[in-house]
């Protein structure tokens, strides 16, 4: 194998992208020297193998990706969590303005809860004697929303980022 | 007409759709379908897991084009992410394991053009993965030696090498099963 075999064989794979004036050599060098003429004809005979098994893509794929990056509607977890968060912010705007306690709300709500549910429970004593304490069942219920909401959310950017 | 949408270049695309104008993006996705279907074909040695691969290749590509220098030529950029998608779907890294199993394939004289089709895409299953996925970004993407071993993180060299050790194969095997 000479200089010029290497230079061919080096050359050969991206034959398709040479200009005329650097595919002259090559193929001057291909009808003088029968080694590289085969290796040659073998590249020919495998470009034309696998252009045979060239597939086309499904008529639906294009469809199936615009739909698959469309926007989506908000989540309802997502709703709920922009409702809190409001609350929360208005919440904290009226005691700031107000110079009053935020816990305040709080406890003004737990107490009023408390006595709706003690008026509604009065003819059922025993029902009233089951529950536990108004204002921890209210703390309770609301860390379960929080965790049950963080769940939501952390499922949900998992999904967008897998 | 210089202002056909499907005469825009990638560039253009690419900034539309990043100043919002999403459904241009399906001017890319018809662009490259056939390209990354064939290449996850190759890769992935089925119709149904292609389809999967490329789809998920044109979502990450669109998730991820905020990142990506609109500058750059899209091609092969989308080209790695449909690699590393058809290599996720067939659970394997680059390697030297062939798809299909090593019986013997033996197309009939007077195959039909689509069993000659079947036979010699087994045979391009048979190659190894690495082969594989060189062949299909050669061949099928046309991308040159330098283009693949970039995609690939690969050497020029190593590249030519394999594309040649993939001739052979496919000849040798082609002719053992015709002959």
């Amino acid at each position: 194998m000479n200089e010029s075999c290497e230079k061919f064989q080096a050359t050969l794979p991206d034959y398709r992208w040479l200009g005329p004036r650097e595919r002259a050599p090559l193929d001057r060098h291909v009808a003088e020297c029968a080694r590289c003429r085969e290796e040659w004809r073998e590249a020919q005979a495998a470009d034309e193998l696998f252009a045979e098994t060239r597939a086309s893509a499904p008529g639906d794929l294009a469809d199936a990706v615009m739909l698959a990056i469309a926007p989506q509607p908000q989540s309802a977890a997502s709703w709920l969590w922009l409702v809190l968060a409001g609350a929360l912010a208005v919440e904290v705007a009226v005691a700031v303005t107000l110079q009053i306690n935020p816990l305040l709300w709080w406890r003004a709500a737990a107490t009023f809860g408390e006595e709706v549910v003690r008026e509604w429970c009065a003819p059922v004593s025993a029902a009233w004697d089951w529950m536990p304490s108004f204002d921890a069942a209210l703390w309770g219920g609301a860390l379960l929303v929080v965790a049950a909401f963080s769940w939501f959310t952390l499922n949900h950017w998992r999904m967008e980022h897998a | 007409m210089a202002d056909e949408p499907t005469t825009w270049s990638d560039e253009a695309i690419v900034r539309r759709v990043l100043q919002g104008d999403s459904p241009v993006y399906r001017l890319i996705v018809e662009r490259y379908q056939n390209v990354v279907f064939a290449c996850a074909r190759a890769v992935t040695g089925n119709d149904a897991d292609a389809k999967d691969a490329a789809q998920e290749a044109f979502i990450r590509l669109y998730r991820h084009l905020a990142q990506f220098d609109p500058r750059r030529p899209l091609k092969p950029y989308l080209m790695r992410i449909a690699v590393n998608c058809s290599r996720n779907i067939t659970g394997t890294r680059r390697g030297w394991e062939p798809l299909a199993e090593t019986s013997e394939v033996v197309a009939p004289a007077d195959a039909s053009e689509p069993e000659r089709h079947a036979a010699v895409r087994e045979l391009v299953e048979r190659l190894p993965q690495t082969l594989r996925e060189v062949c299909a970004l050669f061949y099928f993407a046309e991308h040159s030696c330098k283009e693949v071993a970039e995609i690939l993180q690969m050497s020029e060299s190593a590249v030519k090498v394999a594309l040649h050790r993939a001739r052979k194969k496919l000849l040798n095997d082609w002719r053992c099963a015709y002959e």
